[in-house]
This record gives structure tokens, C-alpha cells and sequence, in this order.
């Protein structure tokens, strides 16, 4: 039996064309096929190799590992959006466990269904080469999914995500970006009907003339969603970071809440961050804030360290090691991610 | 154990301190008052190392050229300063910052870290003195403190490495009459003839608590009059417009 569900968001695409900022973003149309969606047994790891489950999970094919489909080479989501999911999972309630890794230039298409009024919770561990991913994943009404995502993308990657959050759902995102090559993300997440809510926070970190840049559309479909979008990056020797965040509330949409707040911290002076946060609303009952910061580890806190007998490395180490641990505080289960960004910024390790 | 000379300081091409001299012994406990912005935490400031200064002049700190050294290597010589205003740093830990620094101290020494019970117990120990608590733990440092709390809590970073020379910055402004006694008592606890102690004040009542063997009255930049701890009366009554006119 196949079953189509098809949601066409028209808006989508007149904001990718009329906003510069989302010029990156694709157009997207969504379908998915529930056909050969099974569920994953709960607790079990489950692993995936350019782009096909490499382990037989219960309930799903293992199929030959082989690339998925010709990597599209540039930053297009039509290239492979035209391609068939090469994993479509249902979760139920329960807790699961993700590796996504890959040889060079795989193009990989996932989905991911949270069943209506399931509670679940991803780790997911993303390590893909020099290749192209889209992920899908929907909410569906009155389940909650809680995504931690370790992405540690080497070579040259582009990634594309895409959530839909039915009504009263909620998906929250904690994510962790380390790496010293290019990363290439977007986002959109549509909070679709009253009660969805949306969060996406977390921390990069780059260093050697890496670059990560970092598209995010919020988009909020009905009265009463909320959304909240944090980043907090770390740059260093060179490394550049690009973070947008667009929130957009449909007209006729009162009431929802939305919270924006990018902050970058530049540990040497060669680092570059850009930042663009956007809110498109246009109706009044809103209560919305946003807020882009980029500095340097301030002088007088560092001197202050000094002074009670700590060098300048040591000083330095004691800022970041609480910068870190403060982004993560609050997460329920963000000790890994925050251990991945340490590892990444050298406190620890690898 | 301090022996400063021609000390010249300036911030933003503006001249503060101008040919300081100041010889502090050991084991004495010097006072130093003077109106507003005549130079007091500048000279802290500058003693202390800080990055904004330009120095000139010479400090003999126990037999080393003081302002050749980095700010922690100052630390590491055993000075403290307690600021006027000690800086917050959000997000890291009050406690985890008091025992790295103190286990910097002992690894410099050659002595192990302490483990958590050993410096739980002298944290305990030491924040009674000064009236903080276990509320304080688990904040960051300084952060969101009162002005009263954020002075305490340099006083307890003082207590717990045991500095041999100690500045304190107007310590006394801003706390409560019952905080000022605790703090008096633990800077007295502190007194030795091994140590020497700077207490920067506007105010007599500190310098009831701890005596001070000499006073020196700082103007424009340059110590105007010198005196035993009978000045300070004189200074409470008076102010600081005779010296101005003695000048
Ligand atoms: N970093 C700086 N840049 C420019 N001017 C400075 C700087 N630091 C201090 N000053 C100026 O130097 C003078 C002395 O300041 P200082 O803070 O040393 O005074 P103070 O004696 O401690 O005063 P108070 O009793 O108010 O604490 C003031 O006029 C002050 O504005
Ligand atoms: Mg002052």
C-alpha cells in the first residue's frame, strides 16, 4: 500500500526568490512514500554508509552499501531532490542512535516520520565526505522528537534538512558542528499549526581556514507556534563562519513567539563571522527578539584570570571550557555534543 | 618586599601616576587614601599588570623587576590585588575557577592538587571568614553578584592562595557594617611579618579594624604627605583641601 502525503507550501518558494539572505535555500516541494517506512527497534544503533542501512535492524533491508547516486557537485537541492529516499524510517517512542558516514561524493536522501503522540530521541553522528544529504524528517501531530545532531563533515559538504512540525509537535534540535573543511547547511523548519514548536540551538566550531555556512528558515505557519534559533560559534585560525536565520510568520498568524540569537567568538584575528537575522512578520501579536553578537574573548576578563596566577593559554582554556559548557547547559542529554566541540577547540583530546 | 620608584603611569596618552616612590617593608600594613582620581587604582591596576597601562619607573618586587614580568608571573610571585570593581565572567564556575587557581598554586610549588573533599573543606573553611556560602558555588564568577558579594569573593580568592603582598582596593566600599568586620578579621588573619598588606580606602573605619603602620595621602598621581595612623582622623574631619594648600 502507498500511501502519498503531499504538502505544498507555495510561500516557501516565494521567500527563497524574494529574500536575498534565503537565496541559497532551495525551493522545496515534499512527498513521502510511508510504503517502505518501518519502524526501527528503539535503543538499537542504527547505521547507514553512503547513504543505504548498513546493518539489518529489525524491520528494515540492509542493502548493498553502494553510492546512492552521482554526487551533484554544487549546492543544488533539485539535483537531489529528485532522487528516491535512500532511508525512510518511522520512529516510535524511544530513544535511537544514528551513524551516517560515507566514502567521497555520495548524494544521500533520508526521512525520518516521529508517529503521532511518540516521544523520541535521536543521536544522530553525521560523518559524511565530500557529499550532498537531505534529510527529511516530520513531526507528526501531538510527538515530540529531541534531535541531537553530531555533524562532523570533512571535505566538502552540503547538507540539507527539512522538518515539518504538525500541530501541537514539537522538534527541538541541539546540534554540534566541528570540522576544518566547508559545510554548507540549510534549513527549514515549518512549525505548521497551532501548538508546533520549533528549536534549533547549538554550537560550531571551526578552525584552519574552515568555513561553515549556515542557512536556517523558520517558518511559522499558524497562530500560536513558537520558535527559537540559537548559534554560538567558536572561529579560529582563519576559519570563517556565515549564520543566517530567517524567521517567517505567515500573515494572519497572531501569536507566536519567536527568539533569534547568534553570537560568534573570534579567537584570533584572521577569523571572519557574518551574521544576518531576519524576521519577516507582518502581523502585530507577535512577541519576537533577536540578537547578533561577534567579539573577541574580552581583555579585562582575560587580565583578571592573570591575575590570580593563570597564563594566558590557561586563561583562555577556563573561558571557553565555560562559554562551551554554558551553550550546552540546559540540554538534556548535550554532554556529547558539548565533548565534541571541546575536542574540536582543543581543550581535550581527540 | 616593595620598593617603588619614579613609578610613571599613563592610560590613553593621559599622565596618572607621575614619579611614584613608595617603599613598602615587610610585614607592614600600609594605607592609602586620597580623593577621587587622583591615581589610587591606577597604581593597583598597574602593579597588577594590566594590559591598558603604560609603565615606566622602577618596582624591586622581592629582588625582581615587577613591571618586567607578565601579569601571572606577578601572581605567581605571591602579589594580589583586590579590585575596585572585580570583573563578572560568566560561565565560568565560581568554585572550579577558586580551585584551579589554588591547584595552579600548589602544582607551582610542588604539591599535588588537592582532592575535592580536602578543598571542599578549605573552601568551606575560608568562605565562613568572609560570609559566603555554598550558594555562591555553583554561580559564575562574579556574576550577577552584589558589589558587596564580589569583593567577599575576592577576599576569599585571597584567602585561600595566601599572597605575600596584598592590595585591596577600596575592599570596604560597599560593604555592609557586620561583611566590613568579617573582612577586616580576615585580613588580619592574614597578617604576618612574612607578608605586606596595601589597603586602599576612603573610609577610617577599615583602618580601625586593621591597623595601618603608615599613611600615605595620594594627589594628582604623586603621594602628597606621609604620616603614622594619627592622619586619619585628621583627613575624616578635614578632607583634603589643606593638603592642596600645604602643596
Ligand atoms: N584606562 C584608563 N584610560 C583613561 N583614563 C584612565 C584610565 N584609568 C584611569 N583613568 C583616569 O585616571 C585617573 C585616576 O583614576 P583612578 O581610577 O586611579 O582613581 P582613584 O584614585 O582610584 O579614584 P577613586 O577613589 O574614585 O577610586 C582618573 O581621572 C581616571 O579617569
Ligand atoms: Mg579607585
Amino acid at each position: 500500500m502507498v500511501t502519498r502525503n503531499r504538502i505544498d507550501f507555495k510561500d516557501v518558494a516565494a521567500v527563497a526568490v524574494q529574500e536575498e539572505s534565503w537565496r541559497r535555500m532551495p525551493v522545496m516541494s515534499f512527498c513521502y512514500q510511508q510504503c517502505r517506512a518501518q519502524p526501527i527497534v528503539s535503543g538499537k544503533t542504527l547505521v547507514t554508509y553512503n547513504g543505504h542501512v548498513k546493518e539489518t535492524i529489525v524491520g528494515l533491508q540492509s542493502v548493498e552499501y553502494v553510492h546512492s547516486s552521482v554526487w551533484p557537485g554544487e549546492f543544488l537541492y533539485h539535483e537531489i531532490s529528485q532522487f528516491p529516499y535512500t532511508m525512510t524510517v518511522t520512529l516510535t517512542s524511544g530513544t535511537y542512535h544514528w551513524q551516517d558516514s560515507s566514502d567521497v561524493g555520495c548524494a544521500a536522501r533520508y526521512l525520518l516520520v516521529v508517529e503521532a503522540g511518540q516521544y523520541c530521541v535521536l543521536h544522530e553522528t553525521m560523518q559524511l565526505q565530500d557529499s550532498a544529504r537531505n534529510l527529511d524528517i516530520v513531526v507528526k501531530k501531538g510527538a515530540s522528537l529531541q534531535h541531537y545532531a553530531a555533524l562532523k563533515p570533512a571535505g566538502q559538504m552540503c547538507d540539507h534538512i527539512q522538518v515539518w512540525v504538525e500541530e501541537g509537535a514539537s522538534y527541538q534540535q541541539f546540534f554540534a558542528i566541528s570540522g576544518q573543511d566547508v559545510y554548507r547547511r540549510s534549513q527549514c523548519f515549518h512549525a505548521l499549526a497551532s501548538d508546533s514548536q520549533v528549536m534549533v540551538q547549538g554550537m560550531v566550531a571551526v578552525k584552519s581556514q574552515g568555513f561553515v555556512s549556515d542557512h536556517t528558515l523558520l517558518k511559522q505557519h499558524a497562530a500560536n507556534t513558537r520558535s527559537i534559533h540559537r548559534v554560538n560559534t567558536i572561529l579560529d585560525q582563519g576559519a570563517k563562519a556565515d549564520v543566517y536565520s530567517t524567521v517567517d510568520v505567515v500573515p494572519k498568524a497572531p501569536k507566536v513567539t519567536t527568539r533569534q540569537n547568534i553570537r560568534h567568538l573570534l579567537l584570533s584575528e584572521d577569523a571572519k563571522a557574518f551574521s544576518k537575522p531576519a524576521l519577516n512578520i507582518s502581523v502585530d501579536d507577535v512577541d519576537c527578539q533577536h540578537g547578533a553578537v561577534s567579539r573577541m574573548i574580552d581583555d579585562d576578563l582575560l587580565f583578571y584570570m592573570n591575575s590570580r596566577g593563570l597564563d594566558r593559554q590557561q586563561a583562555t582554556q577556563l573561558y571557553l571550557e565555560g562559554y562551551v559548557d554554558t551553550c550546552f547547559k540546559g540540554y538534556p542529554e548535550g554532554d556529547r555534543l558539548a565533548l565534541q566541540i571541546k575536542k574540536a577547540i582543543g581543550l581535550l583530546d581527540e | 618586599m616593595i620598593d617603588i620608584k619614579n613609578l610613571c603611569v599613563s592610560a590613553s596618552d593621559k599622565k596618572i601616576l607621575q614619579n611614584f616612590s613608595l617603599s613598602i617593608p615587610l610585614g607592614h600594613v600600609t594605607a592609602i587614601m586620597g580623593p577621587n582620581g587622583s591615581g589610587k587604582s591606577t597604581l593597583a591596576n598597574a602593579l597588577a599588570g594590566h594590559q591598558d597601562y603604560q609603565v615606566s619607573g622602577v618596582v624591586d618586587f622581592k629582588g625582581s623587576d615587577l613591571l618586567a614580568l607578565e601579569a601571572y608571573e606577578r601572581a605567581e610571585k605571591g602579589l594580589f590585588v583586590a579590585f575596585q570593581n572585580p570583573v563578572a565572567i560568566p560561565g565560568v564556575n565560581n568554585l572550579f575557577f577558586m580551585k584551579t587557581i589554588l591547584n595552579a598554586k600548589r602544582k607551582r610549588e610542588g604539591l599535588e592538587p588537592l582532592d575535592a573533599s580536602d578543598f571542599m573543606a578549605l573552601v568551606e573553611e575560608k568562605a565562613a571568614l568572609v560570609g559566603l556560602d555554598a550558594k555562591f558555588w555553583e554561580r559564575s564568577l562574579n556574576d550577577d553578584f552584589s558589589g558587596g558579594e564580589r569583593k567577599r569573593n575576592d577576599i576569599l580568592q585571597m584567602l585561600l592562595l595566601e599572597p605575600d603582598f596584598m592590595v585591596l582596593d577600596e575592599t570596604d566600599s560597599g560593604l555592609d557594617i557586620d561583611s566590613m568586620q568579617l573582612v577586616a578579621n580576615a585580613i588580619n588573619s592574614l597578617k604576618s611579618e612574612q607578608r605586606s598588606i596595601v589597603l586602599i580606602t576612603h573610609y577610617q573605619r577599615l583602618l580601625r579594624y586593621v591597623q595601618p603602620d603608615s599613611i600615605h595621602v595620594l594627589m594628582n598621581g604623586a603621594i602628597v604627605k606621609s604620616s603614622d595612623k594619627s592622619l586619619v582622623e585628621k583627613l575624616e574631619s578635614e578632607g583634603y583641601q589643606w593638603l592642596q594648600e600645604i602643596e
